[in-house]
């Protein structure tokens, strides 16, 4: 036989705005009318149509979540977010215990959100699975979150206990600045962890997706990032001071630009331009810094899903910052202008984008399914949903 | 007869196959082979858009149709049918009346939903509670630099505290608590539970007319007898939660639920309530709120440099925070003037 060459196939999304508008608005009045309860069943709807509408070699790929088992991680995650604000409230000991108990549940929710996710996923009639133990699980995620607590924990304790320290010292805040700062310089690796242990013990039936990004991969991410934010400060700055600048002038002087300008009653204020103009500057400022997460996004996404091989053949992701600083910038404005009701068309927009920019060099024919694969509860899904934490695309 | 491709749920391998109607069932031709399967062990993944429709077989096996006339006809052979929701949001009519729907829902909610909601839930929270979070609340300000301590020489701040300890209240109300600070504009304001905040500024600008702060303090008053501002609190964490899911991210919502006290404003008819609770309490009380209505003058002239009946006509962005909430200012300045309640008089 002779030997193929790789072929190269890119997932297509072909879900589209007016069709996918039409589910959000009935699951958003669903939702409203039941006061939250049927949003386990909008969920299971808008994934079955987003996973059916993104193809790999024509075929779409399948959620099969059932909302029931949904809802029950959803009451224990508002459970969970109920007691984390209310212990506060009560006492600094309490809401320690509460704290501890989340950071202790953590790598089993973790674990079982994705578990569920990926059992119930499909591509061709054949599950996908998550072979990570919980053991596992509590060795990867053990020292990322006593990282991510700690600050926040010893800051409580600062803050709650006792007398409000007036001006507190840098002795004080010693502590907690050296813990955020051990944070940071700890995170692209947390990151790196986190996600290789997702995607590393991921697979569709028998075939195993690996992840071989290096550390200093994570860190170069994550100083181009700096970059990009030191550069956009840079932009912000530069393009708010001028913004500020002209429209504090046209407050001032430019009645013959902008009619408003003379409604601005000269003897109340030398301060109302002034203060126009600074809210402009900050404004202006504020939308160069928003720039960089589509472009970092874009980066993000090739670094995960480039390093990321399923089958022994590697994927690529080739998404362009500025392609989809494009989109979401129109998708912004678009979604100001409607009040938000643009958001199932830019939602489609950028994943067509998102997705269509990933492609794998395997073969879609020689995937085989493994026996034994059971259904999961979906406890751990909804609860990381509401904490914020999703690891998905 | 419908082609389209099959998996045996075994391998991910696509075999092209031809599907139609069997009895009761669906053939499939495959490979030479040619298998039934009874409509009960189908379930169906109906496309809506340019992705195939599936067809699943109960025990494995996945079959693609391609969307044509002779796969419709075929998927009504067998029975699939949409959803009702499917069904209903295939017409246009239906989703422009879901919309429609939907945001006068909102704008419903909006309005009176949550203010409703939200006075009934206040009602329930224990007075403990509300002074709790009043407390609180000062505290975050006092750290967070937005107050800084009084410099009001003692003796004032005494005779004001001793005039506010004479004023009789009615029977069981709550009483109030003085405390003075500076907040670079002179304001006023009660926090949950009956904590009064008065501003250094603000006794500056009455001079030396205790009537006036004790008006003013007798409208704060007003404010914790009716708990207005744990109702503007849990209106506002309605708010918050309702925007933050709308928006579609749950976790933001714990970070505003606390935020913002300050920037809490009361709705017009607690203001006038508050007005109309302070007047009859300065008359029950024998003192005139004449001086009060200065004090309003002031401020609404201080901030253009003219007289106050013009202050309505000044950039509302540098009207102080104290009148801002009051658009109706020289409605209240005559009411003031009048010493009267006149909601109060009957017709």
């Amino acid at each position: 036989m002779e030997a193929v060459s790789p072929r190269e196939h890119a997932l297509q999304f072909t879900g589209e705005g007016s069709t996918y508008f039409r589910i959000w608005i009935v699951n958003l009045a669903l939702t409203i009318v039941t006061i939250g309860f049927y949003s386990p069943w909008a969920k299971v709807r808008r994934l079955r149509y987003i996973y059916g509408n993104t193809l790999l070699d024509g075929s779409p790929f399948e959620f099969h979540g059932n909302p029931l088992a949904l809802l029950k991680g959803r009451l224990i995650g508002v459970l969970l977010l109920v007691g984390y604000t209310q212990a506060a409230k009560v006492s600094l000991a309490l809401w320690l215990v509460v704290v501890a108990a989340i950071a202790v549940a953590l790598p089993w929710l973790l674990w079982k959100s994705q578990k569920f996710r990926l059992a119930n996923s499909s591509y061709r009639g054949i599950r996908f699975g998550f072979d990570g133990t919980l053991r596992s699980a509590y060795a990867v995620f053990a020292l990322p979150i006593v990282l991510f607590m700690a600050p926040y924990v010893c800051l409580a304790a600062l803050g709650l206990n006792g007398a409000p320290a007036r001006q507190p010292g840098a002795a004080v805040f010693a502590p907690v600045a050296l813990l955020f700062l051990l944070l940071a310089l700890a995170y692209p690796w947390i990151f790196l962890r986190v996600y290789r242990y997702f995607h590393a013990r991921a697979r569709i039936g028998s075939a195993r997706f690996s992840f071989s990004a290096s550390l200093a991969g994570a860190y170069g991410l994550a100083f181009s990032a700096l970059g990009l934010f030191a550069l956009a400060m840079v932009l912000a700055l530069l393009l708010g001071t001028i913004a500020g600048l002209a429209v504090s002038w046209i407050a001032r002087h430019g009645a013959w630009i902008w009619p408003g300008a003379a409604a601005v009653d000269p003897g109340v204020s030398g301060r109302a331009d002034s203060v126009i103009g600074i809210s402009a500057g900050f404004i202006a400022g504020y939308m160069v810094v928003l720039c960089v997460y589509p472009i970092f996004a874009a980066l993000k996404q090739n670094f995960l899903w480039g390093k990321t091989a399923l089958d022994g053949a590697p994927l690529q992701s080739r998404a362009q910052g500025m392609a989809l600083l494009r989109i979401a910038a129109a998708n912004a404005l678009l979604m100001l202008l409607t009040l938000g009701l643009y958001w199932p068309f830019a939602l489609m927009r950028s994943l067509r984008y998102q997705l269509g920019v990933i492609s794998w060099t395997g073969d879609p024919e020689r995937i085989v399914a493994q026996g034994g694969d059971a259904a999961v509860s979906a406890t751990g899904e909804e609860t990381m949903e509401l904490l914020g934490l999703d690891f998905s695309l | 007869m419908v082609a389209g491709r099959f998996f045996d749920g075994q391998s991910s391998r696509a075999r092209p196959a031809l599907f139609c109607l069997g009895t009761g069932s669906l053939r499939i031709e495959c490979d030479g082979h040619v298998r039934e399967v009874a409509v009960a062990d189908l379930e169906f993944a109906l496309s809506r858009g340019r992705a195939p429709t599936r067809i699943s077989l109960r025990g494995g096996g996945l079959c693609e149709l391609a969307d044509s006339p002779q796969t419709h006809v075929l998927l009504r052979a067998l029975g699939a049918r949409r959803t009702a929701l499917e069904r209903l949001e295939s017409h246009r009519n239906a989703i422009l009346g879901v919309l429609i729907s939907f945001l006068a829902l909102m704008a419903l909610i909006w309005r009176w939903g949550i203010p409703l909601a939200a006075d009934r839930i206040a009602d329930r929270v224990p007075v403990a509670w509300e002074s709790n979070l009043g407390a609180k609340a000062l505290r975050q300000l006092d750290e967070g630099g937005v107050f800084r301590p009084s410099t009001l020489a003692d003796a004032r701040q005494a005779r004001i505290r001793a005039a506010f300890a004479r004023l009789r209240l009615p029977e069981g109300s709550t009483p109030g608590h003085i405390v003075f600070r500076r907040l670079g504009v002179p304001n006023a304001f009660a926090l949950p539970g009956g904590t009064i905040v008065m501003a250094d500024e603000l006794v500056a600008l009455a001079q030396d007319d205790d009537s006036a702060l004790m008006t003013v303090l007798g409208h704060e008053l007003g404010h914790i007898q009716a708990r207005d501002g744990l109702r503007a609190l849990v209106r506002a964490t309605l708010f918050s939660t309702l925007a933050a899911w709308y928006l579609g991210d749950i976790s933001s919502f714990v970070a505003s639920a606390g935020a913002g006290i300050t920037s809490l404003s009361y709705s017009r008819a607690a203001e006038a309530a508050a007005d109309g609770y302070a007047l009859q309490l300065m008359r029950a009380n024998a003192i005139s709120t004449r001086g009060a209505a200065l004090l309003f003058r002031r401020l609404a002239g201080a901030t253009t440099g003219r007289d106050g009946d013009q202050a309505q006509t000044a950039s509302a962005s540098a009207i102080p925070e104290y009148l801002s909430t009051h658009p109706d200012i020289q409605e209240r300045i005559r009411r003031f003037e009048r010493g009267t309640d006149a909601s109060a008089v009957p017709p």
